[in-house]
């Protein structure tokens, strides 16, 4: 589903964030990407969403070269990778509902039934009670679910994550990361990028663990530490 | 069916961003719209001055009084030499027994003074009307060096002269005024739509992670930049046709021979070609402005 073959990211600081990095997440799968701050978890997510470009190697997700593709081409690999970030990236002066109809809208989605898709990601994520609420007047962990309630909403088959519990206290992190592996019991495939040791322990998934830029381990079920 | 509900989208974005930045948008439209009234102004003082050329271009513009003595045959080489010039519309041969006629045509009451005097004091003559008077200076210099056949050479058309004079320097003066105005003009559209693309980054940011098309997201911004340039036309429109069907009868009526435009036609034209400048431009500026200021 997603594989890095000898990806390097240089900035153009000459900083090395990458350094022949390659991975291979199956379909289906929940993976934490853990390591400590400037490990380049940020980085490779970003190479995910071709938000930036890898310096050398070749990335696939979905069975698409996506370094290969065209500017034009980029919205339709972004509508099959929904993105979790840390400061949850909602609109301000939308609710609940409209935050989650926009991204349907932004992907052309005006059939009859957005109304109830969005109702019925809302009821997935438990935010059916604050529907008509404002970012401002929902907890962070209410508006980390508005965020997976759009990338559910336009039935992105992966999902990534950036330090989407850093924000969070630990119960409501932990609200969060269960809430992704239900969504992962759907069928979608998810990544965690995470410092939080406590998650990554009690979770035993998919552990990729970076350090300066390089994997230094690779285990289908494991904890934070070796 | 969605690209139609794409495009009501994109249209209420725009709409929704102008109100949001309503201040900038309309200073925006303010400046367009001065821009766009110098611009009509100057097409229309152009347009007059082209036309006063036109008709006093229609008249005589050289004529050539003969010498009494000259020969047929001179004459006939002056008149063969002159028809000749492309720039030479008519020439008319005027006897001296046409001449003394004329007299007594058109001044009825001298007429008796011809009687007195019993021979005839008119020089034969040739009327030249010319087909573009820019060369009338220079025929005249031609034919007074003719001393053969010609008298005195009398030039009508230094009005022409002047009034090219005047029609050129508009011509470069309203150029260079409409380019400056322009390009401040762009400016503006340019900078407010910096300013709306500012203030709707993080909405910009959020569509484009979650698969915006580049149309989608740029498509609000040109389509404001377009509105801002036709309303502003608009204006300036309104406040031309305002004043000049003021200003114009009254002109006319000052100055008989000004024919200043007022027929519908003219001012439809002008109309048409100021909201499509305004448009043009507004579209321009904020193109531009969204590609510099949205790049990924």
């Amino acid at each position: 589903m997603i594989v890095l073959h000898n990806v390097g990211k240089t900035y153009e600081t000459g900083a090395l964030a990458l350094d022949n990095v390659s991975i291979h997440v199956p379909e289906r799968d929940f993976a934490f990407l853990v390591g400590p701050s400037g490990a380049g978890k940020s980085t490779l997510l970003r190479l995910l969403t071709k938000d930036q470009e890898p310096s050398s190697g070749s990335i696939f997700v979905d069975g698409m070269n996506i370094t290969r593709l065209t500017r034009r081409e980029i919205p339709g690999l972004r509508r099959r990778i929904g993105v979790i970030f840390q400061d949850f990236k909602l609109l301000p002066d939308m609710n609940v509902t409209e935050n989650v109809e926009f991204a349907l809208k932004v992907i052309g989605e005006y059939g009859a039934g957005r109304r109830d898709r969005v109702a019925e990601t809302l009821d997935t994520v438990g935010l059916s009670h604050r529907a008509n609420y404002y970012p401002y007047q929902l907890s962070g962990g209410e508006q980390q679910r508005v965020a997976i309630a759009r990338c559910l909403a336009i039935r992105a088959p992966v999902v990534v994550a950036d330090e989407p519990t850093g924000n969070l206290d630990l119960e409501t992190g932990w609200e969060t990361i269960q809430l992704l592996a239900k969504v992962n019991e759907e069928g979608t495939t998810v990544v965690v990028a995470t410092h939080n040791q406590d998650l990554v322990n009690r979770m035993q998934r998919h552990v990729i663990a970076l350090d300066n830029g390089r994997v230094v381990r690779d285990e289908m079920s494991g904890g934070y530490d070796e | 069916m969605n690209s139609l509900r794409t495009l009501r989208y994109v249209v209420g974005a725009s709409f929704a961003a102008m109100w949001r930045n309503r201040f900038t948008s309309f200073a925006a439209i303010m400046t367009t719209a001065v821009m766009l009234i110098v611009f009509t102004t100057f097409l229309a003082i152009n347009d007059t001055l082209d036309k006063m050329i036109e008709t006093l271009g229609r008249r005589t513009n050289l004529v050539i009084y003969l010498l009494d003595d000259a020969k047929p045959s001179d004459v006939n080489a002056l008149v063969s030499r002159a028809s000749s010039r492309p720039d030479v519309a008519q020439v008319n041969f005027i006897s001296r027994a046409e001449a003394a006629q004329s007299f007594r045509e058109t001044l009825t009451d001298l007429a008796e003074v011809l009687d007195v005097i019993e021979t005839n004091p008119f020089p034969a003559s040739v009327e030249i009307r010319m087909l573009d008077p820019s060369g009338v200076l220079e025929l005249a210099e031609e034919m007074r060096a003719d001393t053969a056949a010609v008298e005195q050479v009398l030039v009508r058309a230094d009005v022409v002269g002047k009034l090219l004079r005047i029609s050129r320097l508009a011509r470069i003066g309203g150029s260079v005024i409409v380019i400056a105005l322009g390009a401040v003009t762009l400016f503006v559209i340019f900078n407010t739509i910096r300013l709306a693309v500012y203030s709707r980054r993080e909405e910009i940011e959020i569509m484009k992670l979650i698969g915006a098309t580049d149309w989608f997201v740029r498509g609000p911004f040109v389509i404001e930049g377009a509105f801002i340039g036709l309303v502003g036309a608009g204006l300036a429109v309104v406040a031309f046709v305002v004043a000049y069907s003021r200003i114009g009868p009254t002109l006319n009526a000052l100055v008989a021979f000004l024919p200043i435009q007022t027929e519908t036609g003219f001012v439809a034209n002008l109309t048409l070609f100021t909201l499509l400048v305004g448009l043009v431009v507004g579209s321009v500026g904020s193109f531009f402005s969204v590609r510099r200021h949205l790049e990924t």
